[in-house]
């Protein structure tokens, strides 16, 4: 490099305007792209819930009056608080499953060591990653061929089926960076396996536990691709839904789903919350096996 | 190893002689014939997995009741996976653990009469420091209102009254530390296990702890095992303390012995700075290494050895010249210490370190350098850790 | 201390040995025969049942494939399993090219307000999925939002129904569904690479485009592609959103299943489709998988 050049370039006192505006153009270009998508993530919900309040039954503009009037329609609707219930009994059920076995699993593949370990994990996590339709049809057909109809029993199933999982690698992620000296330190004062389990190695995971078990139940409730296989005469809330969709249209529908989208909100926040302070994220967990899944 | 038929003997021609097992000495003699057996460990060998080096090989040990004895050696000595085979956290893959005369081996820890303090203190995270205290006493069933006398009877111990409503994450590092050592006392146990429980301290409160440590052994009266890297530590606070290397036993014995007549290169290079010379023996008393002849403490029978000169031993200048080993040493390094010079010198074709406590000779300059034969000890050649005087 | 005369060192005995071995047997028993009934079973089923006929209304356990000779013989199929496929690769691939820079730029350029950037993505996962599929049909459709809004600025003089029941909405509302998880799988990885491969990069004289494709770019294209496979079986099976937004020409596989499944009630037909996308799904997977190890060991 001759020394004109290296002068040539001292001598320059910063980007040119041209340069400059190009810069802040691209910003702004960017910036809008990026608030693009973020409304384009958030403008269904959003338009579900304002719609829930238009007075207008039929799902266009122009925007009638507000109204709480589909509010109040929902709650007197016998066949959607039927519904509500009885989402609500499978999503408690299914939960309480998976938070029996979710832990004993995570227990399981933390300490036993057994040949199989991480095909088994791979099984075991399989339904977070089947298409809902696949694992809803795979279970049914088995329903069927041993004559068990389609109903509770089958529903709870399917749910646990994937809320398990998601229970096992949270609490497992948790058993992985816990401090293991502590249930030594247990057992050296003198606890059998049962008494360290229950004083010290449980209140350990408790908050993760319970961080699982919310997002549990945000997905039982939510469920409906698996859940239209399996269910029989009554059906969950979103089955019942999926029904008034296809087949005819309320607008208590939107109602009831902001209330549903309100209500999950608020337990994945909470859980979140839970989580972070523990040290874990939710969605990444569940996407994160997926993608360990794959790659594996 | 029985020590109720070995014969007395010298300690110097024990050490000379005998190969890696333990050289009793005869304060340990007089020891178990007053004193019970708190541990036992018979023949133990630990393996991890198939083909990997043995983490301890072939140990025999006894601590006696009320003693304070350390396990001191480098990482990957066996140390720790001994401590916690006498826990129960490991199982020997040959060999037998003893607890009280009684064979423990087969039994898990809940089921031991042993404590053991933590290296991280392991304090249940959610339980206050009144809680985890009074862990061990609610295992075994003791009535709460006895719990809570003994509770606060052993945290006045530990100088910890008044924190029993804190949570562990509230306390520092040292108060963790008492709060631990507190948990494992309350229940009275046969023996302490403290598995390197200073690692984490700064120095200042490193210095501390050891008096408190070595004080309250003595207070309570309860065997300690302590197992650590650091030799000061071991050399300070011991009654008796034993050198691992590799999963062996390279010296058992009291820190005084330890210090001034190590068994093997190894115990004389890891206890104190010490400087090795390569010998090949001219006459019974005497011996070439270096280009240096030699004169020895005692009469040896092998023809190579290892010579240990503490640095402390040599001395410098005129003073020297009334010592039977003694030459001229070119310095070249001088380390100033503080409170002390520390001495790089060429002796001959080797390396030498010395002390001094005011100022000495220059680098490059010739100084005068000896040692007593007496303040030598001849070392077993198989040590095996080798390594320069320079360190 | 008595004498010992002879040392009798044993290892843990025999019997203790096979405790061990008998309690971890106990142990993971529960675990195995879960999912054994509940994930290995099932896939088996769906196998048999696919290799079965139909009678009206009954399962004849007749073994033959003729419910796949139909299948791949149906010109109707072909062409669905291609529109489906297509379908799929496009949601996928514009919910990457989307989800990829956003995650890059959330990353690099949001600062403390990274986390809860990400997070705003990640949410609508959880909440209901029926809700939002069908409000795209209230924005897209003739009256819906989206209309009244290019009417009123002038864009359109009568509403358009092209939004809406076409394979364009099915391709835009799974791309919709499958933004946040490639986001998702994109952040995590963008966010492992270390601040200062980026400052050593610049250091050495490289652009920024220079430093993200020679650094970055190769770092994360394994997680890329993982999210890519993702949103892809996604989309493949889905029958949600064609039901809801479909319409006619937005029909995919699902829907068929659907059929089969319900008024049609031919389910070892439906169970043939079902195989047949969970294989397809699997033969993607296995295929990303390869590519991505592949280039992983070129690295």
């Amino acid at each position: 490099m001759s020394s004109a050049s290296i002068t040539a370039r001292v001598d320059k006192s910063g980007p040119s305007l041209a340069r400059r505006v190009a810069g802040i153009v691209i910003k702004v270009f960017v910036g809008l792209a990026v608030a693009s998508v973020y409304l384009f993530l958030y403008a269904p919900p959003i338009v579900t819930a304002i719609f829930s309040f238009n007075s207008s039954s039929i799902q266009t503009l122009p925007f009638g009056h507000a109204t709480l009037g589909w509010y109040r329609a929902l709650l007197n609707d016998p066949q959607m608080q039927a519904a509500i219930y009885y989402s609500l009994k499978i999503a408690l059920s299914a939960v309480g499953i998976a938070a029996v076995f979710g832990v004993a699993f995570a227990l399981i593949v933390h300490r036993v060591k057994f040949p199989g370990r991480n095909v088994f994990q791979a099984l075991l996590a399989s339904p977070l990653v089947t298409p809902g339709m696949v694992l809803g049809i795979s279970l049914l057909v088995v329903f069927h061929s041993v004559s068990v109809a389609p109903g509770f029993l089958t529903i709870v199933i399917g749910h646990a089926s994937f809320v398990t999982p998601l229970v096992t690698f949270i609490v497992l992620q948790r058993l992985r960076t816990s401090d293991p000296s502590l249930e030594q330190a247990s057992m050296d004062s003198g606890a059998g396996p049962l008494r360290t389990f229950w004083h010290v190695t449980l209140p350990g995971i408790r908050v993760p536990l319970i961080a699982a078990c919310l997002l549990g139940f945000t997905l039982s409730m939510d469920e409906i691709t698996v859940t239209f296989f399996l269910a029989g005469i009554q059906g969950t809330l979103p089955v019942y839904v999926w029904g008034l969709l296809r087949f005819g249209f309320t607008p208590e529908v939107n109602a009831a789903f902001t209330i549903i989208g309100g209500g999950s909100l608020l337990l994945i926040v909470i859980a979140t919350a839970l989580l972070v302070g523990a040290g874990i994220r939710p969605g990444r967990r569940r996407a994160q096996r997926r993608a360990e899944l794959v790659t594996r | 190893m029985n020590r109720e038929t070995e014969p007395m003997v010298d300690p110097a021609a024990a050490l000379a002689a005998s190969p890696f097992r333990a050289a009793a000495d005869v304060e340990a003699d007089a020891m178990s014939d007053t004193h019970q057996t708190v541990v036992e460990l018979v023949s133990v060998t630990k393996i991890y997995s198939d083909g990997a080096d043995p983490a301890v090989s072939d140990l025999d040990l006894s601590v006696y009741e009320g003693e304070f004895f350390s396990l001191l050696g480098p990482s990957g000595s066996g140390k720790t996976t001994t401590l916690r085979m006498i826990a129960g956290f490991e199982r020997p893959t040959v060999g037998r653990v003893k607890l009280g005369g009684g064979d423990v081996t087969a039994r898990p820890p809940y089921k031991r009469d042993v404590s053991t303090v933590f290296q991280n203190y392991a304090l249940f995270p959610h339980m206050k420091v009144k809680d985890n205290v009074a862990y061990p006493l609610k295992m075994r069933g003791v009535p709460r209102k006895q719990v809570r006398l003994r509770v606060n009877e052993v945290l006045e111990r530990v100088a910890m009254t008044g924190f029993e409503s804190r949570l562990p994450h509230q306390l520092s590092g040292g108060q963790r530390q008492r709060v631990a050592l507190a948990r494992a006392l309350i229940s009275r146990p046969k023996i302490l296990l403290l598995d390197e429980p200073l690692g984490a301290l700064d120095l200042k409160l490193r210095e501390s702890m050891l008096l408190v440590l070595k004080h309250l052994q003595r207070e309570v009266g309860i065997t300690f095992l302590y197992v650590t890297h650091d030799q000061s530590e071991a050399l300070a606070m011991s009654d008796r303390l034993a050198v691992m290397n590799q999963g062996r036993i390279e010296q058992l014995a009291t820190p005084t012995l330890v210090y001034d007549k190590p068994a093997t290169s190894f115990v004389a290079g890891f206890i104190g700075k010490t400087n090795l010379l390569e010998c090949v023996r001219g006459s019974a008393r005497t011996a070439r290494a270096g280009g240096l002849g030699i004169q020895l403490p005692a009469d040896v029978a092998r023809e190579r050895f290892t010579l240990s000169v503490r640095p402390e031993a040599i001395t410098l200048g005129e003073a020297s010249r009334s010592l039977e080993n003694h030459y001229a040493a070119t310095v070249v390094e001088v380390l100033f210490l503080g409170h002390e010079r520390e001495l790089i010198l060429e002796v001959g074709a080797q390396r030498m370190t010395a002390r001094a406590t005011g100022p000495t000779a220059g680098v490059g300059e010739t100084v005068e350098i000896g040692w007593p034969s007496a303040a030598s000890v001849v070392v077993e050649e198989t040590g095996t850790w080798q390594q320069s005087p320079l360190e | 201390m008595a004498a010992v005369a002879t040392r009798v060192v044993e290892g843990p005995s025999f019997g203790s040995r096979v405790r061990s071995v008998a309690v971890r047997t106990v142990l993971v028993f529960p675990a195995l025969v879960w999912v054994a009934v509940l994930v290995l079973v099932p896939n088996i089923f769906l196998l048999l049942y696919s290799l079965w006929q139909n009678d009206l209304g009954t399962i004849l356990h007749h073994w033959n494939v003729e419910n796949y000779r139909t299948l791949f013989g149906s010109q109707v199929f072909q062409v669905l399993l291609r529109r489906t496929f297509l379908i799929a690769l496009a949601s996928a691939g514009i919910a990457t090219l989307i989800a990829y820079p956003l995650a890059f730029l959330v990353v690099r350029r949001f600062g403390r307000f990274k986390t809860t950037a990400a997070l705003l993505i990640l949410v609508p996962l959880w909440v209901s999925y029926l809700m939002r599929v069908f409000a795209w049909r209230i924005i897209l459709g003739e009256s819906g939002v989206l209309n009244s809004f290019l009417k009123s600025i002038g864009l359109i003089s009568k509403p358009s129904s092209a939004f809406l029941y076409s394979t364009t909405t099915v391709i835009m509302t799974l791309t919709y569904v499958a933004i946040p998880y490639v986001f998702l799988v994109s952040y995590t990885a963008l966010e492992r690479v270390p601040r200062h491969l980026y400052e050593a990069s610049g250091d050495c004289g490289a652009s920024p485009w220079r430093t993200f494709w020679s650094v970055v770019w190769p770092l994360t294209r394994p997680a890329v592609v993982v999210g890519f496979a993702i949103g892809f079986v996604l989309a493949f099976g889905d029958y949600v959103t064609p039901s809801l937004v479909g319409g006619l020409s937005g029909t995919m596989l699902g829907s068929i299943v659907l059929q089969q499944f319900g008024t049609a009630n031919d389910w070892p037909l439906g169970a043939a489709i079902a195989m047949t996308i969970l294989a397809t799904g699997l033969l993607f997977l296995a295929v990303v998988s390869f590519f991505t190890r592949l280039e992983a060991q070129i690295e």
